[in-house]
């Protein structure tokens, strides 16, 4: 969660603590975005868009040190690979659910 | 180039694009960023980077079809490819990386030490590289002026003057050459000819060339100074004040073009070539006489006894080589015998042309396969001046004035003024055409003009040799072989003085129609660059 981002790139960048701040800003900026395009794309269970969105979060989750959001960007990858709506699905509602304590730890 | 590194990183996500700044702040690195291809193709365009770090998978046109793009126009800036390779299990996207050898790979959480490492290590390898294809295209650059600079040393390709024509034909292995040659005259038609080999190639023969070359122009002021003598202090000069690591064969004579005699001294070098015409014979120099290359031992004896004398005829043909025209090779790697040259010279006595004979011979060579040239390549000719009567030959400059003065001179060679004014037209054609198509392209224009003209089994010939570029004397066609055309309406009646006028600087059109009015034929032909051009007049019944 935050305090991992915080250690990951205070040990990636040498940032000082009020630095983090902007750049986990910049993460649940592109979090939302993910969210908002699985919205629209998980709906209509286009496989071939949620791999593009799941490649899109591995970059910015493996960046920040997002590595739980990473793990479940992950098994969604292997749905959309594996064709399994209903696998898609779930994992797509975890994201979501993350998504919110993420937003919660602010 | 400064020691900052300019980078270009390009990713669709500004999250990534954070972690990039954050690992390149500071003052080693200046960085450009952009969040598609469209902007980062218009950025490269506009900036110089010494490294483009780009991520796969972008909306529109990914990182690969980017990198398409730039290496159309540029195939060795360096690229990083920061990427996730979560999917990449068949190792596809890495595949598709690498086939570029000058793209590399690293995982996007790859941390600050080593971004920067690799960045730092990539883009000094590759500005390395640029300052050696600089370096490299610089010494390229300046072995071509050297080259050109030692042309000048060398004496002109063609000479005519009142005892001797001399033509060569002088092309350097690697823009510089070891080879050099000389013909000096030294008063009462004495002559110092002089052609030497510097072992080696490259700028250290070349320069050896240059001191051999000023020494030589140094040298005779002895009027009475012996062959064997002048090769002695040669070699004092090589040893001493050279203090030579290379060495040098070189054949030296003094001819005395008046009493038909030459005296020689061969140190190592190829026998001198008498080629006769009149008896259709090439004989060479004697080959047991002689002594070791100039700069082998400083003490080393030139004595008078190696010295070879023998009176000539009057058309002699003396013909000189360096070592690079028996080394050239065919594809097989196979060389031409001494025996073989001399028959290709002896061919060359059915048309006897000093002028032509060293292009004739390299380029037949060429036809014959040996083409491949491991060493610098010299041919010299040279002949006593004619003393035919009614024949006339000049070197002149390749400008306009000069054809004015050739044109009055040449066609003073006969009474009859309507032949007198053909000849006129023809060379004023001839060397316009020559001397205007080569002013148009300072490559194509020809240094200087050899021009004759003479009587040949009774037609009344004129002759010319040029080492401009290829001029079409049909109008329509340019090509190797030799071209001829047989005149049409060859009857018709001779311009009128005012028409004649008009044509004097006419455009090769309308004079070619004039030359072939006065002409029974012309032939050009050009051989390794010299173009030979001859016109035969019609016959004309003397007047009653």
């Amino acid at each position: 969660m935050k305090s991992d981002i915080a250690t990951h790139l205070k040990e990636l960048l040498e940032l000082e603590d009020e630095e983090i701040q902007e750049f986990y800003d910049a993460f649940i900026k592109e979090f939302d975005k993910s969210c908002t395009e699985l919205q629209e794309d998980g709906v209509d269970a286009d496989f071939q868009k949620l791999r593009i969105i799941t490649h899109t979060m591995f970059g910015y989750c493996e960046n920040m040190g997002a590595m739980d959001l990473f793990a479940l960007a992950k098994e969604l990858n292997a749905a959309a690979k594996a064709e399994d709506v209903p696998a898609c699905q779930a994992s797509i509602q975890k994201i979501f659910q993350m998504h919110e304590a993420y937003l919660a730890e602010g | 180039m400064s020691d900052v590194i300019k980078v270009l990183a390009v990713d669709d996500v500004e999250a990534n694009l954070m972690i990039i700044r954050g690992c390149l702040k500071g003052d080693s690195f200046e960085l450009v960023t952009c969040t598609n291809a469209v902007d980062a193709l218009q950025k490269f365009k506009e900036q110089y980077f010494d490294i483009l770090l780009l991520d796969v998978i972008m909306p529109g046109i990914d990182g690969f079809e980017l990198r398409k793009l730039i290496r159309a126009t540029d195939p060795d800036r360096p690229i990083i490819f920061l990427t996730s390779m979560v999917e990449d299990k068949n190792m596809t996207m890495l595949n598709q990386i690498t086939w570029d050898a000058n793209t590399y790979y690293l995982n996007k959480a790859v941390g600050k030490k080593t971004l920067i490492q690799k960045i730092t290590e990539v883009v000094t390898t590759y500005r390395r590289k640029l300052m050696e294809h600089k370096y490299s295209d610089q010494m390229e650059e300046e072995r071509a002026l050297a080259g050109d600079i030692q042309k000048v040393l060398l004496p002109n390709w063609c000479i005519c003057n009142d005892d001797v024509l001399f033509s060569a034909i002088y092309q350097p292995f690697m823009h510089v050459s070891g080879d050099l040659y000389e013909m000096i005259p030294f008063g009462d038609s004495k002559y110092l000819f002089f052609i030497g080999d510097i072992s080696g190639h490259g700028l250290s023969a070349a320069l050896y060339m240059a001191a051999v070359q000023s020494w030589l122009k140094m040298s005779l002021r002895d009027n009475d100074i012996k062959i064997h003598e002048l090769m002695s202090r040669l070699n004092k000069f090589f040893c001493e004040d050279l203090q030579s690591r290379n060495y040098m064969t070189a054949l030296a004579a003094i001819i005395d073009f008046k009493n038909n005699h030459i005296s020689m001294h061969s140190s190592g070098h190829p026998g001198l070539l008498f080629a006769s015409p009149s008896k259709k014979t090439v004989t060479m120099s004697d080959t047991n006489k002689g002594s070791m290359p100039v700069g082998w031992m400083p003490d080393a004896e030139f004595p008078e006894s190696e010295n070879f004398d023998c009176d000539f005829d009057d058309d002699t043909i003396f013909v000189a080589i360096t070592d690079g025209v028996l080394d050239m090779q065919n594809e097989d790697g196979q060389t031409m015998s001494e025996e073989e040259l001399n028959s290709l010279i002896q061919v060359q006595l059915d048309n006897p042309n000093v002028v032509a004979l060293p292009y004739r011979v390299k380029s037949i060579m060429a036809k014959m396969g040996y083409d491949k040239a491991p060493d610098d390549f010299t041919i010299v000719a040279f002949q006593k001046r004619s003393g035919k009567k009614d024949f006339i030959e000049r070197v002149i400059q390749a400008k306009l004035p000069e054809v004015d003065k050739v044109a009055q001179e040449f066609s003073a060679i006969t009474d009859d003024l309507r032949l007198a004014t053909e000849i006129d037209l023809c060379i004023r054609e001839y060397l316009n055409n020559v001397v205007i198509h080569g002013s148009h392209d300072k490559k194509k224009a020809p240094d200087l003009i050899y021009v004759s003209i003479g009587r040949e089994n009774g037609d009344l010939v004129l002759q010319g040799a040029e080492r401009g570029g290829k001029w079409d004397i049909t109008g329509t066609r340019e090509t190797n072989d030799p071209q001829l055309f047989t005149p049409e309406g060859g009857d018709a009646a001779a311009p009128k003085k005012e028409e004649e006028e008009e044509n004097l600087f006419a455009t090769s059109g309308r004079g070619i129609q004039i030359i072939k009015a006065i002409t029974q034929y012309v032939s050009y032909e050009t051989n390794c660059g010299l173009n030979e051009t001859k016109f035969v007049f019609n016959k004309r019944t003397p007047a009653s």
